[in-house]
């Protein structure tokens, strides 16, 4: 019987090892070939010199693979540089450009990755390079070159694994040691199989003592670079933080704004018990204004609507319209409007589209 | 001043809970772990619940009168009688402690290192940044600023009844039905400041994660393991990258409601083996913190029941028929319970039953693909097969353990695919969070496994020596 499960696991390893390879090399190998391109303008050999504008910008239109790969450049000047863009032609309209490295270069080397092309775009076979820096800087590329070798996926995978990248809303959602899909490489497949065969294999031959200390092996590659980004997370976290008066904390933070705007109604508005509506088409807009205005009695709804109906807002209410909202104003009467329903309202307080009204 | 104050909020409540379960545990191997690790998780559960109690009689809420109440109630509890152990371990519930080896210590010294200094990492984050993640400020945060500012544990509603009653007397927040040990451990430490911080009340983040830690080092010494396996595990449990994230990123329950369900497992696990009483009390003690941390802890409170009847009969085949019941079962309340009854926040109207494709590849990719449990889940796999072929008794050892924890990710699998939350896993946006309330357990679940398999190899070779 142990002779069949022995062969069974032995099996399974074969069928392990496809599926990873299904779920994270294949799907990057469905682009170009595996090969060295030298792209116009600037082939590996040659050298080109640029300056940036009196605004401290330029962009340069290059032949880019349709698939992914990566362009690696070497620059003299680059300490020069503050930000260095690359994305596919014609741009997407609305959408920021994925793959932004932020300089400065002073070492000169620089490695973009490059997404696949999007099948729902008319994309033809160029990128735009966007330099930006100190203001008529001349730079000089020395190299320039799309790599996708193993070698260069696997430092891909490397570079992109130790990048340090700070807190996210998603990050209490899940961890990712590695954000970039080009390179189809993930740490925890590649050391997850490696485990397993070598432990399998290990533990034939020296049994549970070998499984042990190979798993503390393979999860201290794992964890290490994990303790080193939170480390480099609590410098960032200090510098940012550290001898703050807490009441002013959410001042430094993304939410400034909003914590600034609800600090001016708190002191406005006439005491704890104020019904207050936060209405906004953002739910993350929304949620962090009535965070900020507790303790009054604030009523937000996730998911909308962004107010109630009108007949449950009274005189003496209170409306904070946070952007993006669809409800607007209408200035003769005096009303907000939304789809059919008007609530009767003066403005109290603006600042940067958001806005505070009292229900009249 | 304020630091004292701080220090005062945080260490009687968790003296309270130390005595309490100091008060539970006999003498035995690693008490010093177990009261610790399962008194400062008492301490965390409890506390809220004396507040609320306080609260309920009309004393005047405030700093100083709890925490007299809570001295109190530690010298009642000091003239308490000490449990005396009244029935001898069964084998596998003994402590063999071996001499460590010198490469095994220096190893066991650097991840004990190691963890320090990730307990730094994390206190650091914890003690400067405000709060920062979403569901925080959302409906946790939201009820505790409020109780603070008015000195008051004003009721919260939904949307709804807020509309319905006007606003008057009642505050309303996302999630007004969720239970408030959260709020109200961030309500005690604003008051015992003085004032509103949006870092330091989230100081018990760090207390729970250090408890359920040091629970998890003394369950496994009670279990058996070696003090090198029991550290290594215990580095495992803490360096899980989602875990650390949620002490980091203070504000959400979900460590609160992982150490909640690990440490009743733990304590199941060695209740069932080692037969002693008090481990099913401090078992009984976390799960009643399952239903007192979030809504979801009452359904893997559920998942003790198939546990417990595998406890009584301790066979392999009862773990399977109560896995294959389970199975049967979930699916049958899900076509025959009214529709419109809500379980803990939750009726199966508002669940919107139907598959969900990309679901599976989502809880795939959240399990082995992501770095949310390092390669926890690789070991799983591999341990499983080794189980499966070497037949160390898995199942009789750690019945109960592995019926729960069946029925768990039975639930789970369920939640993920074909209700309205598959949403979560094909956006991991909550199987991550889900997860985390399960591995804990799972961890521990991984050390018995190994632990399993180096004692058949131990009896293989005792029996080749006789033979």
């Amino acid at each position: 019987m142990s002779k069949y499960l022995r062969a069974l696991t032995w099996c399974y390893m074969p069928v392990l090892w496809t599926a990873a390879f299904l779920i994270t090399v294949l799907p990057t190998l469905a682009g170009p070939p595996v090969v060295s391109h030298s792209g116009d303008p600037a082939p590996a050999n040659q050298t080109l010199t640029v300056q940036l504008s009196a605004q401290g910008d330029t962009a340069l239109n290059l032949p880019c693979p349709a698939g992914p790969g990566i362009l690696q450049l070497q620059i003299d000047g680059g300490g020069l540089l503050t930000e260095v863009r690359l994305e596919r032609l014609p741009a997407a309209l609305g959408k920021k450009p994925q793959n932004v490295v932020a300089g400065p270069f002073r070492n000169g080397e620089i490695r973009l990755p490059l997404r696949e092309r999007q099948t729902d775009l008319a994309a033809d076979a160029r990128c735009r390079l966007e330099l930006r820096g100190l203001p008529a800087a001349q730079l000089t590329f020395t190299e320039f070159a799309w790599s996708f070798t193993l070698r260069a996926r696997l430092g891909g995978m490397w570079h992109d694994w130790i990048t340090f990248r700070p807190w996210s809303q998603a990050s209490i959602n899940s961890h990712q040691a590695t954000v970039h899909t080009w390179h189809g490489m993930v740490p925890t497949v590649l050391l997850g199989l490696l485990f397993i065969t070598v432990g399998a294999a290990g533990f034939l031959r020296w049994r549970t003592g070998f499984l042990l200390w190979w798993m503390v092996a393979c999860w201290l590659v794992l964890d290490l670079p994990w303790q080193w980004r939170l480390h480099e997370q609590l410098l960032v976290t200090k510098d940012r933080f550290a001898g703050v008066a807490a009441q002013k904390k959410p001042g430094l933070t993304n939410d400034a704004e909003l914590w600034a705007f609800a600090e001016r109604v708190r002191a406005l508005l006439p005491a704890a018990g104020s019904r207050a509506f936060v209405a906004s088409v953002s739910d993350y807009d929304g949620m962090r204004m009535a965070y900020y205005l507790y303790p009054l009695n604030v009523y937000w709804r996730r998911g909308g609507p962004e107010l109630p109906a009108s007949a449950t807002v009274q005189e003496g209410d209170y409306i904070i319209v946070v952007q993006p909202s669809e409800l607007s104003g209408d200035p003769e009467s005096g009303h907000l409007v939304l789809g059919g329903d008007r609530w009767k309202a003066r403005p109290l307080l603006a600042a940067h589209g958001t806005v505070l009204f009292e229900a009249r | 001043m304020e630091w004292i104050r701080l220090f005062l909020a945080l260490a009687l409540p968790a003296l309270l809970g130390l005595q309490l379960v100091a008060r539970l545990i006999p003498p035995t191997p690693a008490r010093r772990c177990l009261v610790a690790g399962y008194g400062l998780f008492a301490g965390l559960v409890l506390w809220p619940v004396l507040l609320r109690f306080w609260a309920a009689c009309g004393l005047p809420l405030g700093f100083w009168a709890p925490l007299g109440f809570a001295l109190v109630l530690l010298g009642v509890m000091r003239g308490w009688p000490q449990r005396r152990s009244s029935i001898a371990p069964r084998m596998g519930a003994s402590v063999v402690v071996l001499p460590l080896g010198s490469i095994a210590k220096l190893v066991c010294s650097l991840l004990v290192a190691l963890l320090c200094f990730r307990l730094f990492s994390l206190a650091g984050e914890v003690i400067w940044r405000p709060l920062f993640p979403w569901d925080a400020t959302m409906h946790w945060a939201t009820k505790a600023r409020t109780w603070f500012e008015l000195q008051s544990f004003v009721p919260f509603v939904s949307n709804d009844e807020w509309l319905s009653l006007g606003g008057e007397g009642v505050f309303t927040d996302h999630h007004a039905d969720y239970p408030v040990t959260i709020p109200l451990w961030q309500y005690w430490l604003a008051t015992a400041l003085g004032r509103w911080d949006p870092s330091l009340i989230n100081l018990p983040w760090v207390l729970c994660y250090s408890s359920l830690g040091i629970g998890f080092y003394g369950q496994a010494s009670v279990s058996g393991a070696s003090r090198t396996e029991a550290t290594v595990f215990t580095f495992f449990l803490l360096t899980l990258p989602l875990l650390n994230t949620h002490v980091a990123l203070a504000g959400y329950a979900d460590l609160f409601l992982a150490a909640a369900f690990g440490l009743t497992l733990m304590a199941l696990h060695n209740g069932s083996q080692g037969g002693q009483p008090w481990q099913w009390r401090l078992m009984v003690l976390c799960a009643i913190g399952c239903l007192l941390i979030k809504n979801e802890g009452f359904f893997w409170m559920l998942t003790l029941l198939p546990a417990i009847w595998v406890a009584r009969r301790r066979d392999a085949r009862s773990v399977l028929l109560a896995t294959a019941a389970i199975a049967a079962a979930v699916p049958a309340v899900l076509w025959l319970f009214p529709a419109d009854i809500a379980v803990a926040g939750h009726s199966l109207d508002s669940l919107d039953l139907g598959y969900r494709t990309g679901a599976i590849t989502g809880i795939f990719r959240s399990l082995f693909v992501l770095g949310n449990w390092h390669l926890a889940m690789w070991y799983f796999v591999l341990l499983v097969a080794l189980v499966a072929w070497r037949r160390p008794g898995l199942l009789v050892v750690a019945g109960p353990i592995v019926a729960s924890l069946c029925a768990a990710f039975i639930l789970f699998m369920f939640l993920f695919t074909v209700t309205e939350y598959a949403v979560g896993a094909i956006r991991q946006t909550a199987v991550g969070r889900i997860g985390l309330h399960l591995m804990p357990a799972v961890i521990f679940l991984l050390l018995v496994m190994q632990g399993q398999l180096r004692k058949i190899e131990s009896s293989h070779t005792a029996t080749r020596w006789v033979d």
